[in-house]
Order: C-alpha cells, then sequence, then structure tokens
C-alpha cells in the first residue's frame, strides 16, 4: 500500500476539571443538582453532563475516547453517541466547569 | 403593649418625634414620619401589632418624609431615608404609605444573611406550610389573602423567610399588598376586611393595603414546616389545575424568586435542596378563589393522615 | 432619652483586644456607622474573633452575622475571578500583579480579614495594557463606562484604563499599568514596582506588590484619591499591612523609608503615618522617628492636612456628620483632583461631576425590585 494512509498528528486533545472548582452535589428525584461554591452557581443535569462532570472530578485529564468509555460504563449505557457527549462537553466548558 | 393601646396623640407624637417601634417575626423597626399617610396607614393597618419595648434591639431605623425644597409645594413627594442614605427616587406623596411598605421589605431582603430569604408568600394550616413563590403580578398575593380569610395562616406576603438552621419558615405578618383588580375581587371575598387608602398612579397601578387578621398577628413567633411549594398562576376563566412540578426544578426556580441565594452560597443550596427534599411541588392555575381554597385543603387533607 | 452621638466606630479599633461595653442604642449607632463607613463586615470579623455574639443585645448579632456570610461569598468569588482573569491572560507576556483586596486575600493577609470586595484591580506592564485589554474583551469583559468623556478622562488623566465589566458574571476589573496617576505630583513608573512583585506560589504567574510597595500605594490612595466613603477602612487596611511586615519582613521599617524615597511618595506615607498613630498608635520605631519626621512637608500644609484628613476620616454617617466635616471632605476632594489634573481642567472636571450628582442614572423604582 503506498502511502493511502493517513497519520494521525499530534496528540489527541484532552480535557479537564477545571482545579478553581468546588463541587457539591444533591440528588433530587432522579436529577442532579450542582453547587459550584466559588462562581457561586448552580446547576440542573441530566444523567449524561452529570456523569461527564463526575468523570473529571475524579482529577485525570481525560481525551473523548477516554471519556466516552468512562461515561458508558458509569451509566450502564453502551448508546451513548460520540456527537452527543461531545455537546455537553462544550458545553460544560462554557459553563467553565471544565476546561481544555 | 399593641399599637392600638395608644392613643392617636401619642401615635402621632412617637412618629414626629422619637420614631415608633415596631415588631415584625424577628425584627424591630424604628418609623419616623411626619407624613399624614404614614400616621393613618399605620395606625389602621397596625392596630394588633406589637410595640418594641425600651430595651429592644432596633433592627432598621428608617424615616419617610417630604423631600425638601421648592417642588414641595407643586407636586410634593416624598422618601425613604435609611442610615442617612436614600436607597430610592422619591415618589409622589400620594404613594408615601406604599413606599413605607416596600421601604420594610427592602431594608430586610437587602440586609438579612442568616436566613433565607425568599420572594415568596407563606401560608399554613395544620402545622404545615406552603410556600407561594411568584414573580409579580402571578396573582399570589390575591390568593394569599383568600386563604388567610379561609383558615389558613398568614406568615408573610412577599418574604418567605427560611431558617439555615432548620428550614422551618418564620413569620412576618405584615400587611398584604393588593392592586389593580385583585382589590375588588378580595373586597368581595373578605367583606370584613380592612383595607387602607389605594395609591393611584404607582408603577404597579392602583395600590393599597389589607389589614392582616389579629389572631395571625398575634402568634408571629410560631414558625411552620414547608410542606408544599406552590407556583401560582391566575389565568382568568380557569379551572384549579395542579400539576406536580420536578423537585430539581422547583429548586432553581426557588432560588430565581429567592432574595439573598447568590449571597448564601453553600448553605443557602442546602436549604434549598433539603426545602424541596421534604415538600410537594406544583405548579398550579386557577381562576377562582373558592377554588383554590377547595384544593388547598385538599391537600392538607391528603397529607393529614 | 438622647440618641448617642459622634465615632463611635473609630475607638473600637484602638483597643481591638477589648470587648466593648456598648448599650443597646450604641450597638445600633455602631452598626449603621459601620455599615455606613464599609466596615461591618469587618466589625462582625472582630465581634466574630471576640466571640461576642453572646455579648451582643437580642437581635444585633445577626447583622454581623449576615455580613459574615456576604464575606465568606465574596472571598470564594474573589477566588474565581482571579482564576478567570488569569486563564485570560495566560498568553500575554506581562506579569499579572493584585493589588489592594484581591491581593491581601489571595496573598493571605490581614486585611483580607472581614473584607467585603469591590472591583478587582491588576497592575501590567504599560506595554502590554492594549494586549490586556484585547484579552479581556475576548474572554468577556466590556466597557463599563460608556459617556465618552469619563472615557478620556480615564485614559488621559488617571492611571487606568476604564474599567472593565463581564458580560455574565457582572464583576468589574480595574487594570492599572501604575499606583498613581501619571499626571500627579506622586507619579510612579511602573516598572519600578514590577521589579518588586512577588509570586503568590511558586512559578506563578499571578503575583502581589513587593510588601513595601503595597504599603505606599495603600499611602497614595488615601492621600491621592478624593472619595472618602472607606478613608477609615484604608487606614485599618495599611495598619494591619504596617503591623504584619514590621513582623515578617528583616529591617522593614528602614527600607520603607528608603523606598518612599525611591518612589517619591514620601509625602502620602508621612501623612498616612501621622493618622495611623492618631488613631491605633503604630508608630516606627523609636531611632527611626526623626528619619520619618524629616519627610514632612512644610509646617503650613502639613497641619491644614492634617486637619483636612483627621477630619474626612470619621464614617460619613448623620451622627458624625457636621459643617466642618463637610468642608474638611469637599477640599480634600478638590485638593485630590487637583493632584491628578492641571488646575485649569479641575473646575471643568467637577463642576461636570456635580451635575452628575444631581442627575445620576436611576436608581432603581424599589417596586420594580424584587
Amino acid at each position: 500500500m503506498a502511502g493511502s494512509s493517513l497519520v494521525q498528528q499530534g496528540a489527541e486533545r484532552v480535557w479537564r476539571i477545571n482545579p478553581a472548582v468546588g463541587l457539591h452535589w444533591r440528588l433530587v428525584d432522579d436529577q442532579w443538582v450542582v453547587f459550584e461554591h466559588n462562581s457561586g452557581t448552580t446547576h440542573q443535569l441530566d444523567a449524561l453532563p452529570a456523569a461527564v462532570l463526575m468523570a473529571f472530578e475524579a482529577g485525570r485529564p481525560l481525551d473523548v475516547r477516554q471519556l466516552l468509555e468512562q461515561v458508558r460504563e458509569d451509566l450502564g449505557q453502551q448508546e451513548i453517541m460520540h456527537a452527543h457527549l461531545q455537546t455537553v462537553l462544550q458545553q460544560l466548558v462554557q459553563l467553565e466547569l471544565v476546561l481544555q | 403593649m399593641l399599637l392600638h393601646e395608644l392613643t392617636q396623640a401619642e401615635l402621632a407624637h412617637r412618629l414626629r418625634g422619637d420614631g415608633l417601634g415596631l415588631r415584625s417575626g424577628p425584627f424591630g423597626f424604628r418609623i419616623r414620619s411626619r407624613v399624614p399617610h404614614v400616621f393613618q396607614g399605620l395606625g389602621l393597618l397596625y392596630a394588633a401589632s406589637p410595640l418594641l419595648g425600651d430595651a429592644d434591639f432596633i433592627d432598621f431605623d428608617l424615616s419617610l418624609d417630604l423631600v425638601p425644597g421648592v417642588r414641595r409645594w407643586l407636586r410634593p413627594q416624598v422618601h425613604f431615608v435609611f442610615d442617612g442614605t436614600t436607597p430610592f427616587e422619591p415618589l409622589p406623596a400620594d404613594h408615601a404609605y406604599p413606599l413605607l411598605e416596600w421601604s420594610m421589605n427592602w431594608c430586610i431582603s437587602a440586609h438579612v444573611h442568616d436566613s433565607l430569604l425568599l420572594h415568596s408568600a407563606v401560608v399554613e394550616r395544620g402545622g404545615l406550610a406552603a410556600i407561594l413563590p411568584a414573580p409579580p403580578g402571578s396573582g399570589k398575593s390575591t390568593l394569599c389573602a383568600g386563604l388567610i380569610h379561609r383558615g389558613w395562616r398568614l406568615l408573610s406576603d412577599e418574604l418567605g423567610m427560611v431558617s439555615l438552621q432548620d428550614g422551618s419558615v418564620g413569620a412576618l405578618v405584615r400587611p398584604v399588598s393588593l392592586k389593580n383588580e385583585s382589590l375588588a375581587v378580595v373586597r368581595s371575598y373578605v367583606p370584613d376586611a380592612v383595607f387602607n387608602r389605594v395609591s393611584v398612579g404607582t408603577s404597579k397601578g392602583s395600590v393599597t393595603h389589607m389589614r392582616a387578621p389579629s389572631d395571625h398577628v398575634a402568634r408571629m413567633a410560631d414558625p411552620a414546616r414547608p410542606r408544599w411549594v406552590i407556583f401560582p398562576r391566575y389565568v382568568a376563566g380557569s379551572p384549579p389545575v395542579l400539576t406536580p412540578r420536578s423537585r430539581a426544578d422547583s429548586l432553581l426556580e426557588l432560588g430565581r424568586n429567592a432574595f439573598n441565594y447568590t449571597v448564601l452560597g453553600r448553605p443557602g443550596f442546602e436549604a434549598l435542596a433539603n426545602l424541596v427534599t421534604g415538600s410537594d411541588c406544583y405548579d398550579f392555575q386557577y381562576s377562582q378563589l373558592d377554588d383554590a381554597v377547595a384544593t388547598f385543603d385538599g391537600l392538607l387533607h391528603r397529607a393529614q393522615p | 432619652m438622647t440618641a448617642p452621638r459622634g465615632d463611635l466606630l473609630t475607638p473600637l479599633w484602638r483597643h481591638p483586644r477589648q470587648a466593648p461595653e456598648l448599650s443597646v442604642r450604641e450597638w445600633e449607632l455602631v452598626i449603621s456607622q459601620a455599615r455606613c463607613a464599609r466596615l461591618l463586615s469587618r466589625l462582625a470579623q472582630h465581634g466574630a474573633d471576640l466571640g461576642l455574639v453572646d455579648r451582643l443585645p437580642r437581635g444585633a448579632w445577626r447583622h454581623l452575622d449576615s455580613e459574615l456570610a456576604v464575606v465568606a461569598r465574596q472571598r470564594a468569588a474573589v477566588h474565581w475571578e482571579v482564576d478567570c482573569i488569569t486563564r485570560a491572560l495566560a498568553h500575554l507576556d506581562t506579569p499579572v500583579v493584585l493589588l489592594k483586596g484581591a491581593a491581601y486575600l489571595m496573598a493571605d493577609l490581614p486585611p483580607a480579614r472581614g473584607r467585603v470586595f469591590n472591583d478587582i484591580d491588576i497592575l501590567v506592564d504599560r506595554r502590554q495594557i492594549d494586549a490586556v485589554e484585547s484579552a479581556l474583551m475576548a474572554a468577556g469583559w466590556i466597557a463599563h463606562e460608556r459617556d465618552a468623556y469619563n472615557q478620556r478622562y480615564y485614559r488621559t488623566w488617571m492611571h487606568e484604563l476604564p474599567p472593565l465589566l463581564h458580560v455574565a458574571r457582572g464583576s468589574v476589573i480595574d487594570v492599572h499599568h501604575t499606583i498613581t496617576p501619571p499626571t500627579s505630583r506622586f507619579a510612579v513608573d511602573g516598572a519600578l514596582l514590577l521589579q518588586q512583585v512577588r509570586p503568590l506560589h511558586l512559578g506563578d504567574r499571578v503575583t502581589v506588590l513587593g510588601p513595601l510597595d503595597m504599603v505606599l500605594h495603600s499611602a497614595a490612595h488615601l492621600f491621592g484619591e478624593g472619595e472618602f466613603d472607606h478613608g477609615l477602612r484604608d487606614l485599618l487596611d495599611m495598619d494591619d499591612l504596617l503591623r504584619h511586615f514590621q513582623v515578617t519582613e528583616p529591617e522593614f521599617w528602614p527600607q520603607l523609608l528608603a523606598r518612599s524615597q525611591e518612589l517619591g511618595l514620601q509625602v502620602p506615607l508621612y501623612h498616612a503615618l501621622v493618622q495611623v498613630h492618631r488613631l491605633f498608635g503604630t508608630l516606627p520605631p523609636a531611632p527611626l522617628a526623626a528619619a520619618f519626621q524629616s519627610l514632612q512637608p512644610n509646617a503650613v500644609s502639613r497641619r491644614a492636612m492634617g486637619w483636612a484628613l483627621g477630619r474626612a476620616l470619621q464614617p460619613i454617617h448623620p451622627a458624625c456628620a457636621s459643617v466642618e466635616t463637610s468642608l474638611a471632605r469637599f477640599a480634600l476632594y478638590v485638593r485630590s483632583h487637583w493632584l491628578r489634573m492641571p488646575a485649569h481642567l479641575v473646575i471643568r472636571h467637577l463642576a461636570r461631576k456635580a451635575w452628575m450628582r444631581w442627575f445620576p442614572p436611576k436608581d432603581p423604582d424599589p417596586t420594580l425590585t424584587v
């Protein structure tokens, strides 16, 4: 095969929890609400964003593939789509809870 | 000692001099004013209210007087002075009494952060409290005014004070503010109710205040345990519709409808989480006060085994 | 019964370890005065430290406790802001020097205790100031001051960009390149300050001024700002810093003397030390007394300034107000503007500021505020 495969250039993008956050979780019925005590913001999170945030809370930086694996395992759902995860990730970055 | 035990002369003397000391729940107010509407309104609406003793701590010292200057002869205005500052723009002298009530609310909501302060009415029956948060214009005051004359106790029509220590709600028991169409509705629903004169042309329209039942005033030291969070909405012609609302959603909405949620930080969050966890949360749509009373009584009945 | 009058607040800090013995009426007044002087939070912290909760009249503690809640919330908020600012400026080639309250908090200095914060003030390399402004705007800050005249005032006559407001958080940041207005008699080259900054943590881009410069900044700010709502608070801060650094920094007082001369801030330092001594009893060590005395400006201006500062530092409260105090305050306000702008421009600016006070942006109508 002559030169038909593309080689991955550079490192995979990773995300991590914003080290400045302090999160306090409450499960209210079947929904998560979380209070971030420095910014003073309160968020109501569905299961997927909650799982993503909790995955990062463990401390290690994660790339999308690792995140997807972790979240699928935590939620016991293999059908979680990559694209859906990307959207959630972007929302958390916008909230400054997660950093690139 | 209660206010109605003062003679008119003595009441006027205090207001014009050292100030009238009034208790509202845990708060002591000292009020000074030379404005006749204020004298008349206080005498009427706070008749059953306890006066402060000489040794009682005064939380808020405020005065409400005519704005000095040439203006006072053309279009007299009043302003509210607190700690040597005037937090608000002056209002026409005709609105002096509502300004007093709004100022008292402001004093509490701007400075008290050892409790969670919700922008809501709170009523109680059978030891259980219903918190009625609502943005202005949702009919919560009308609803509150109706309920408190059909067996429910008034804790507050504006300020839900939730203890950070034990989650109970405190009673302030001040006059209930009513405006525009709700005046007529409440007058016919409660023929014996005592109302102050109506101020017209305020930014909320026509406004007045209704005296709180004296047996409710007498119980201002009795807190209550929250049991329901009910978001009311008046819709003309609507039958009563009570719809369960997500507790998590209610938590956030309560936070949005609180005066000091953003100041309290984590203790406020935990207090709200505890509040919604321990309460049934609903949206409530209605048009007739009788329907509302029946709905609330029904909730009470189901809650009491 | 006559109501108590006069300044009940300042004497409390003369004897900070003594639990105040006050009547109910006096406690009401002290709390009210503290609120006016923006010192309620400090009073609250003081009360907490002395364990006063059981010794206050019933109901009084709630006001202090409430203020402590505000303090706690703001400390967290300042941490967040500093983090956001640091991230926004991380790619630029300038140190980010925190000033005043944010510096006290992040460096864990005594004036941070019981403090309520307003804007965040930072100092950056003058050559990078435009890049800093752009980077902050890219991260969500916008110009807070929209009046063109005031914009020009800030940029041309003061030492800072007009304040920037964050669109989402509503927080305000003031970006400086030095600690005094460049046109004033006491102009300081920011580069000198940058030479002595100290990082918060090892390797940190975020820094604070060196201790000597922190003290001198406090003195210059008090002397040159013109707004006297919190003169007393700023002097308390300065007193805190002096008492702290004289213990932690070797040769602190002689170095303070030398640095004040190096930066040309001897006169503000002199005046501030006079006030700090008058109110709280703090003094340079005796061997240096003569050297500090020699910083004083000529006798006439010294007496006048001493009188003006002495009166103007009382909390602004009806129970403290007197004609003398108002005059003093005005005299200092005019003087501050003279220090900052050439004389012929002062009257024009003051007249405009006074005009704006009579026609201010509307306070919220109480009926519309929740």
